[in-house]
């Protein structure tokens, strides 16, 4: 079965020069890598006024294409985020979506992403917390945010049982702590130490890891690595299912 | 999956306390290297485990004691740098050179966070570096958070530099240091960068070879920190042709280390 990268940003990211692609150029370089399917968000939409504005031109941009599953970015502090939601899902063909509490200013407690949850568990769609973008001693000196706390998202998804979460940007050292939501996954993107893979599976099980990449913010060859580990490191069959197996069972439940 | 090319890795650690290097951990460290194609190992020191931030003369002898049996048990892998605190009286850090490089054979010096790469009391250290014609490498990092003891900014590497224009130095973290960090030392022609520190951004790796030149930017992973496999993917995944691709992996840290050049 092909990679399946669940982190692909599309649109453009104000600290980095040249780090946009349009949906083509991605879906060429990740070919090229050997990735059969992508998990595409808006990073404009992180910093447009109104989200929706990213979600559109990027999907736009991005048509039937099947390489990409559309992941929507919600502000939920919007009036119309509700609105928001069910253009993503019927006329965008998003299938999952993602949330930015620090960069759009609420905590996970807010009562607007349980209901947010309670729709998208309607519709069997899971929730991605993006919990950072970058390294935070890298901010830009006017502009540093906070990782959000992945405290806050066991919690929520404790609160919300049936609802599917996936952790995007978590630190090695953070994994363990999401242990005790059986409902939350967690992508690669920002997890490494000496074995990344085995103490990543050590520390969060082989069933809830997912392979992301955060192209093209950072080096595709440099996450798709952290799969390439020698023999005897980590079962055969763990690394199979963090290839590919656990993003399906994470979008279709 | 990677293409396999020889590599040599100037930043490496080790962090299992004790007199003697843990037996595991050099074999597992070695083993694992070898998978990714990393042939030689430049060890920095045991620094976390063993020292701390402000090391004492009793624990940089033990961190660089350590590093020679590392050196002494596995040779055709593992490559030393002395570890010095220029905190420390000069007869010491004379003394502790002559041990580790001219007796012990290491082939440079590792300067951390003691003391500010600006601090006067580096110079015996650098005098030491030109007369043995080694390299230093020294820790830097432009952070906006997390700052440990007296870390130094790649500014104040541009500094050391201008002061010491024959030693070669060898700044640490360019992910850290970041694009503010290599256009400070770009003009400082002894002055290398190694592609180390922080998240494997993309883009900064082409951005530094296009400021310095092929011939200034050296693969180092952090180890054990970090992933060697990650660390020398970005790497490989780099938009750089091969031919750029082979000096930062071996042939710019062969040059610096005078490691023999035997034909690949
Ligand atoms: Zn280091």
């Amino acid at each position: 079965m092909k990679l399946i990268d669940v982190s692909v940003f599309g649109g453009s990211w104000p600290f980095r020069a040249h780090a946009r692609r349009t949906p083509e150029q991605l879906k060429a370089y990740l070919t090229a890598r050997g990735v059969g399917q992508a998990w595409l968000a808006s990073a404009s939409a992180v910093f447009y006024p109104d989200p929706m504005a990213g979600n559109e031109e990027l999907f736009a941009e991005t048509g039937e294409e099947p390489f990409f599953i559309k992941v929507a970015v919600i502000d939920v502090t919007l009036a119309t985020w509700e609105r928001d939601l069910t253009n993503c899902f019927e006329r965008l063909g998003c299938l999952a979506v993602k949330l930015f509490p620090n960069y759009h200013g609420y905590g996970l407690d807010d009562p607007r992403v349980l209901r947010l949850v309670a729709l998208c568990r309607e519709r069997r769609a899971p929730v991605c917390i993006q919990v950072r973008m970058m390294d935070e001693r890298g901010h830009h000196t006017l502009m540093k945010v906070p990782a959000v706390p992945v405290e806050q998202v066991v919690a929520l998804a404790q609160r919300a049982p049936g609802a599917r979460f996936l952790v995007c940007g978590a630190y090695q050292g953070e994994l363990h702590r999401l242990r005790e939501a059986g409902n939350v996954w967690a992508d690669l993107s920002f997890v490494e130490s000496g074995h990344t893979l085995r103490v990543a599976v050590n520390a969060l099980g082989a069933q809830r890891l997912v392979f992301g990449s955060h192209t093209p913010l950072h080096s595709f060859g440099a996450g798709a690595a952290k799969l390439d580990v020698p023999p005897g490191d980590v079962e055969p069959d763990t690394v199979r299912r963090i290839r590919a197996e656990n993003a399906l069972s994470l979008l279709r439940g | 999956m990677q293409q396999r090319s020889r590599a040599i890795d100037v930043h490496t650690h080790l962090n299992t306390p004790g007199p003697q290097p843990s037996e595991e951990e050099l074999e597992r460290a070695i083993r694992t290297a070898r998978y990714y194609g990393i042939e030689r190992l430049v060890l920095l020191g045991n620094l976390t485990a063993m020292g701390g931030p402000d090391p004492s003369m009793a624990d940089v002898a033990a961190i660089n004691s350590h590093t020679l049996r590392a050196m002494a048990r596995y040779p055709e892998t593992y490559i030393g740098f002395c570890y010095v605190n220029p905190a420390h009286p000069v007869s010491f850090l004379r003394d502790e050179i002559d041990r580790c490089v001219v007796q012990g054979g290491m082939k440079g010096l590792k300067l951390w966070i003691a003391v500010k790469a600006t601090d006067p009391r580096l110079e015996p250290v650098m005098e030491a570096a030109a007369e043995l014609q080694i390299p230093v490498l020294h820790h830097a990092w432009y952070k906006q958070t997390v700052f440990i003891y007296n870390e130094s900014t790649p500014a104040e590497i541009a500094e050391l530099a201008r002061r010491f224009p024959e030693v070669p130095i060898v700044m640490a973290h360019l992910t850290g240091c970041g694009a503010r960090g290599v256009l400070d030392v770009a003009d400082r022609p002894n002055v290398y960068v190694d592609t180390s520190g922080g998240q494997p951004e993309s883009g900064i790796l082409e951005y530094a070879v296009g400021q310095l030149g092929p011939d200034r930017v050296l693969y180092g992973s952090d180890w054990p920190l970090r992933d060697f496999g990650v660390q020398i993917g970005r790497v490989r995944d780099a938009d750089l042709p091969a031919d750029v691709l082979e000096r930062l992996l071996w042939r710019n840290a062969a040059r610096l280390l005078r490691i023999e050049e035997d034909a690949p």
